[in-house]
């Protein structure tokens, strides 16, 4: 049975849509801008990936999650005679809206922590809602998770979403941690200086293949062929390279496919010290050095930032353009090779007119939360 | 609303309770042996205590206790590699949250420890617990309101049906302190179905019914079916059903919508001389929030197991914009 994604829809630092994320993404535009929605004052770095808007809302992110969700819905929605679930992957929740609560500036019910405003005002046919508080690999774990209510039959329509903005709590930490104050996310780069957070929210419509009408035609969708999921179980932050490995391994058996048939690697890429060398490291262990020679790899965070919970989401419809535009966007600010990326095929620029038929997404989240996906065009191979 | 009716089925092997309030054990004397204090310092020891939050140790209690009862050998790695853990709270961590802001209130980021980063997303709690036992199956934290509990069976339900585990580990729990305690008193006070929110963590452990049983001897094992949305549709899934003694059901802390629905389903199983036994743990402990569903679970489980022929229904939600969330235990 075939799982299809029917449409996509994000906001970004860098675009209010897919289409212009992707092709900003593609020429290079980074999202960092001097920081609104935080007292920047408190804080070493006080530049950040933010959204610029929003900044009246008393609930940002769930204004954003709302604003994506109508967009998404209105081009869709109604979903006639068919249930339909909702599950959102977030990092932080409406953490932002409970620090302000906390400080007396917004009112906040205790439901709104969990988009609790959010669910009274979808539209009645949606069914059924599960919020994921899933660290990094948040929006991810959700697709997992909605991509198994399609093959049990559960539910026939599935939206999955992700969001996370800036918020001062874990903003701060990252701040006390990353004591050399980077002043941009620099994936693989030997002087990555740490992660920094971004904002952004993406949703995705899933469906079974045998459900969408014929005459919607080919190349319009894309095939999610299978999401392995796993837990480290090792450290509340670090990553675990054997259980990474084997949560890269597990995806490509649930796909039913093999390292030879990817054509991309939609790398997590946060720009740390651990996450690049252990990512980097599990690649190896599961890719053939032959086949890295030629494999794409490429890691967007330098554009958006880290998008938290969102990233997953935001790295797959990344992907699904990828395959309808043939065209990979660039890892930026590598002008510094870490000596373990050696040999690999990392793209400083746009790639264009490149057949990508079969994409792999990574994000893996503190706790050792980890998630893969892969996609496939529509119309190319079996089941 | 559309209605989810759902077939699949796992089986509890244990399940506890971790609570100061005594009411539990005066309703239902059947929790008597998996019901209990919170202990932190003597059940996880000095150690397991630092660094962690209160909604952490009250999960990691739970589950340790249910691990205790499950007569499972979790040093095993095969055990490890496919057993999952999903939690369910919805405001585990808003102490950290609200302490971080009031050091970057006093001073700046220069002042938090960095120890304490892990605290500042809400899945510390189902981390905490795969880490401890070295559980690597997929690990999961639900916020979905009021049905968040028996939602996470649900979802563990799934798991355990696609093969991403054959043993999931549920935890429902929800901490107070003086954080909470505003939140939900600022949210809920004016409400007609007000009720106090109540510190407690409740566990299930679930196998898939593919597995031969695990329990060794004694008790025997119970089946969980899992339906969403039953309320409409409870007449169905009970069918022929001629029961008695009564069906027990848990119901959710409803709004007033929710009674109305409830009144008009217990007159639909009157008419077909259905014997109801309803039991509302708002009323009897407070409002558990996202512990309700699997604390109904662990509850409705010893009544399994001391009352032969009775058919367990659990519902939570069903309000605050949260729809209605239901299962059944039935034993195997």
């Amino acid at each position: 049975m075939s799982v299809l994604v029917t449409d996509t829809h994000m906001i970004t630092s860098i675009g209010n849509n897919t289409e212009d994320c992707f092709s900003f993404m593609c020429d290079g535009k980074v999202g960092l801008s001097p920081v609104q929605s935080i007292r920047s004052s408190k804080f070493n770095v006080q530049s950040l990936y933010e959204i610029d808007d929003y900044f009246n809302e008393e609930l940002r992110v769930t204004a954003l999650l709302k604003q994506v969700l109508n967009e998404i819905l209105g081009k869709n929605g109604p979903f006639i005679d068919k249930r339909v679930t909702l599950i959102v992957g977030t990092g932080l929740k409406e953490t932002r809206g409970l620090e302000k609560w906390f400080n007396g500036e917004v009112t906040l019910k205790a439901q709104d922590y969990n988009f609790g405003s959010l669910r009274e005002s979808l539209p009645d046919y949606i069914n059924e809602i599960h919020v994921l508080s899933g660290a990094c690999s948040a929006s991810l774990y959700a697709l997992g998770l909605g991509e198994d209510l399609l093959r049990l039959h559960q539910t026939d329509v599935v939206i999955v979403a992700g969001c996370d903005v800036i918020v001062e709590s874990m903003h701060g930490y990252l701040d006390k941690a990353f004591y050399k104050h980077p002043k941009n996310l620099r994936p693989f780069n030997k002087d990555r200086a740490g992660t920094m957070l971004g904002e952004g929210a993406a949703a995705i419509i899933l469906e079974r293949e045998e459900d969408i009408n014929s005459h919607n035609g080919e190349g319009q969708f894309v095939r999610l062929k299978g999401v392995a999921l796993n837990c480290d179980a090792y450290h509340e932050t670090a990553p675990s390279l054997e259980s990474i490995t084997n949560c890269i391994n597990n995806a490509l058996l649930r796909a039913n496919v093999t390292t030879e048939d990817i054509d991309l690697i939609m790398a997590h890429a946060t720009g740390t010290d651990l996450n690049d060398l252990v990512e980097i490291e599990s690649i190896r262990n599961v890719y053939a050095r032959e086949i890295l020679t030629q494999l794409p790899i490429t890691g967007i965070k330098a554009m958006t930032g880290h998008t938290s919970g969102a990233s997953g989401l935001i790295g797959l419809i990344i992907g699904i353009e990828a395959i309808k535009q043939s065209k990979i966007p660039p890892t930026l600010f590598l002008d510094n090779p870490m000596d373990e990326v050696t040999g690999l095929n990392i793209p400083n620029s746009c790639i264009e007119n490149v057949n990508v038929k079969r994409v792999q997404i990574n994000a893996f989240g503190f706790g050792g939360v980890n998630a893969v996906a892969i996609l496939e065009e529509r119309g190319f191979g079996g089941e | 609303m559309g209605v989810n009716k759902i077939e699949n089925s796992s089986r509890i092997i244990s399940g506890a309770t971790v609570s100061e309030n005594e009411s539990l054990i005066k309703e239902f004397p059947e929790l008597d042996k998996i019901s209990h204090k919170f202990t932190p310092k003597e059940t996880l020891g000095k150690r397991g205590l630092v660094f962690k939050d209160k909604a952490t140790l009250l999960a990691l209690c739970a589950v340790q206790y249910a691990i205790e009862d499950s007569g499972l050998d979790f040093s095993n790695e095969e055990i490890k590699n496919t057993t999952g853990v999903v939690v369910s709270s919805n405001l585990g961590n808003v102490d950290t949250i609200c302490e971080t802001i009031e050091i970057i209130n006093r001073e700046d980021s220069n002042s938090l420890s960095a120890l304490n980063t892990p605290r500042a997303s809400s899945n510390v709690i189902t981390s905490n617990i795969a880490i401890k036992y070295q559980l690597r199956g997929p690990n999961i934290t639900l916020c979905n309101g009021s049905s968040s509990g028996t939602d996470a069976i649900r979802i563990s339900n799934n798991l355990l049906n696609t093969n991403r585990a054959k043993r999931v580990i549920v935890v429902g729990v929800e901490a107070v302190n003086q954080f909470v305690q505003s939140l939900w008193n600022g949210s809920f006070r004016d409400d007609d179905s007000y009720c106090e929110l109540v510190e407690c963590a409740a566990c299930v452990i679930l196998e898939s019914v593919e597995n031969k049983p695990s329990l060794i001897e004694g008790d025997l094992p119970i089946v969980a079916t899992v339906q969403t949305g039953i309320l409409e549709n409870i007449e169905s899934h009970l069918g022929d059903l001629e029961v008695s003694p009564p069906v027990q059901w848990f119901v959710p802390n409803t709004s007033l919508d929710g009674i109305n629905k409830i009144r008009k389903v217990k007159n639909i199983l009157n008419d077909r001389k259905i014997n109801m036994v309803f039991h509302d743990l708002c009323q009897v402990v407070g409002d558990s929030y996202g512990a309700q569903g699997v604390l109904q679970c662990v509850i409705g489980t010893e009544i399994l197991k001391h009352n032969q022929e009775s058919i367990i229904i659990a519902s939570s939600g069903g309000n605050r914009g949260d729809y209605l969330s239901t299962l059944t235990l039935r034993k195997e």
